[in-house]
């Protein structure tokens, strides 16, 4: 359960504290037809994690958008992150809107259209456009960011020097 | 008319509900611009996947620590299809049966086709599919299955039981002249210009992937045991079998794909080849045994009597399908109007004195009919009509030699 949030929020602590919230709801209104509780636990879980993530949205549009990845620090979370590739999509994942990022993730972690609709609240014949879009956005974030990760491990260097 | 990029989308994901991807399959085969645009999505999903890779890894390393392998650069992660591509990717493209219904399909032949004709056989065996069964499954079991063929099964994942390699075709299809048809597809049809009011419009041929599975005899058996169940015979480590999935000749009558005329489909029989002297009927019992699989699912591949020759058709419950007429629409699952029970509706029927099934899709308002899939054994062949009401389909059957 842990790893799934980790993997849909990007952070650990994020993910601690959800893990935390959908066990309650477990205990608290424990789902009604009980063969199916690994289901019902990652759908309450990818649940938690697009309203975390709308709510993240929401307060960064309120502070005006600095985008931590251009001041040249590395956050705390990032800095734990040893791969330099997993680092990267790390960064791509949290420039997408929380719509796509979340319809990108759960189709790679095998969710169905229509599971995937029930979260995003979406109609299940939108699914294919979101998910088509975001991973467009992914990739071109991903070349134009590793592009950047490039020139600051040295490679690309001799332009300032000579 | 194409259908947008979303469609497609759904389309190569096997998300399509039968009719509306017959529609784009029909479309594609004529439509260059359009399998330009499905092979860039298919190649963007390889590109996202591959680069997502280590990501998944770092964030799975709470609990079990992976080295991320460092990769190539993006460019290259781009890569155009090989040619032994994953089990899912070949599921989602066989056009019979979309999207799970395909998954489920296909594990069934693998489970209930369990080869070896005795072990006095010591060439190489054959069975040949020629009768079908029904088998009723539920959406949670199916999706279930569904998660399990696509890699996501954790523990009893497809991957940890054995190596699936999908070797594809040459080429996917081919648009052929009736004088062709025979040397292509190694049938023999009589397919008159003119059938159940509609002029013939295309002919199409489907060239399917050649699927072989190799188990993991030792894997499988350490997990067995562990639960309980019935190890499969030792001498069945690094044996394989081969799915052949012969030619689909597709026919369209009229304008099919908006809804004005039919699909006639014809394929040969398909044939598994299994290694020679194996004990089928207690890889079979072991296959059977494997605790993933959903009991009720169990109980009734183990009930066909006949199993070296029923092909078993999933027919999944509480899932009515829906379509307009003419619509590029995906409409959502829920019952047909006009039909009743539970199900897909799947109910075997004679056609031509032969063994058939039929089942609704589509209930076409304007016209007050309900369109059905039909699909019948003929001349050690399979037939089937698509597009049109039972009585019509049974009528047009009758006229398809």
């Amino acid at each position: 359960m842990y790893r799934r949030l980790h993997y849909l929020v990007g952070e650990r602590a994020a993910a601690e504290d959800l893990t935390q919230e959908v066990f309650l709801k477990l205990y608290r209104k424990p789902p009604r037809e009980r063969d199916n509780l690994g289901g019902w636990l990652l759908r309450v879980a990818a649940n938690l994690a697009y309203n975390r993530l709308r709510g993240e949205e929401r307060s960064r549009r309120r502070e005006e958008g600095q985008y931590r990845g251009e001041a040249g620090v590395i956050p705390l979370e990032e800095a734990v992150i040893r791969g330099q590739e997993a680092r990267l999509v790390h960064q791509c994942l949290a420039r997408l809107p929380p719509r796509g990022r979340i319809c990108l993730l759960l189709r790679s972690a095998g969710h169905s259209y229509a599971e995937i609709a029930a979260i995003i609240q979406v109609e299940r014949s939108s699914v294919g456009t979101i998910l088509a879009r975001a991973r467009r956005q992914f990739a071109s974030l991903y070349s134009e960011l590793e592009g950047r990760d490039d020139r600051v491990s040295g490679r690309g260097h001799s332009s300032g020097l000579s | 008319m194409c259908p947008e990029e979303g469609i497609l989308q759904a389309y190569l994901d096997g998300e399509l509900d039968l009719d509306m991807a017959v529609q784009v399959a029909g479309h594609l085969a004529g439509c260059a611009a359009c399998r330009e645009k499905l092979h860039d999505l298919e190649a963007l999903a390889a590109g996202t996947t591959a680069a997502l890779a280590p990501y998944r890894q770092e964030t799975a390393a709470a609990v079990r620590p992976v080295r991320v392998p460092r990769l190539r650069h993006l460019p290259h992660r781009y890569q155009p299809l090989t040619e032994t591509r994953r089990f899912a990717d070949m599921v989602q493209r066989h056009r019979w049966f979309a999207g799970a219904a395909a998954s489920v399909l296909a594990l069934s032949l693998f489970l209930s086709w369990a080869p070896g004709r005795g072990l006095a056989a010591q060439f190489l065996s054959i069975f040949r599919m020629e009768r079908i069964e029904v088998i009723e499954i539920t959406p949670e079991a199916m999706a279930e299955l569904g998660r399990l063929l696509e890699g996501h099964g954790g523990e009893v994942d497809i991957e940890n039981f054995g190596r699936v390699e999908v070797i594809e075709p040459a080429q996917w299809s081919v648009e052929a002249d009736p004088s062709q048809l025979e040397a292509l597809s190694g049938l023999k049809l009589d397919l008159p210009s003119r059938l159940g009011g509609w002029e013939r419009t295309v002919i199409v041929i489907e060239y399917p992937p050649t699927i072989t599975f190799a188990p993991d005899v030792e894997h499988l058996n350490s997990y067995l045991r562990r639960l309980g169940g019935v190890p499969l015979p030792a001498d069945l480590a690094g044996e394989s079998f081969t799915l052949n999935i012969p030619p689909l000749v597709r026919v369209q009558y009229g304008q099919a794909q908006v809804g004005k005329g039919f699909f006639l489909y014809a394929a040969r029989d398909l044939t598994i080849d299994a290694p020679p002297g194996v004990d089928g009927e207690s890889l079979r019992q072991a296959l059977l045994g494997l605790p993933f699989l959903p009991e009720d699912l169990r109980r009734q591949l183990a009930a066909i009597d006949d199993w070296r020759h029923t092909l078993p058709i999933p027919d999944i419950q509480g899932q009515g399908m829906e379509i307009h007429a003419g619509s590029w629409a995906i409409t959502s699952s829920r019952p047909t109007p006009g039909i009743q029970g539970q199900g897909m509706g799947i109910r075997e029927i004679m056609v031509n004195g032969n063994e058939g099934v039929y089942f609704p899709y589509a209930h076409d308002a304007a016209n007050n009919i309900t369109k059905v899939s039909l699909a019948w054994r003929q001349d050690g062949s399979w037939r089937a009509i698509v597009g049109l009401s039972l009585e019509e389909a049974l009528r047009v059957a009758a006229e398809v030699r």
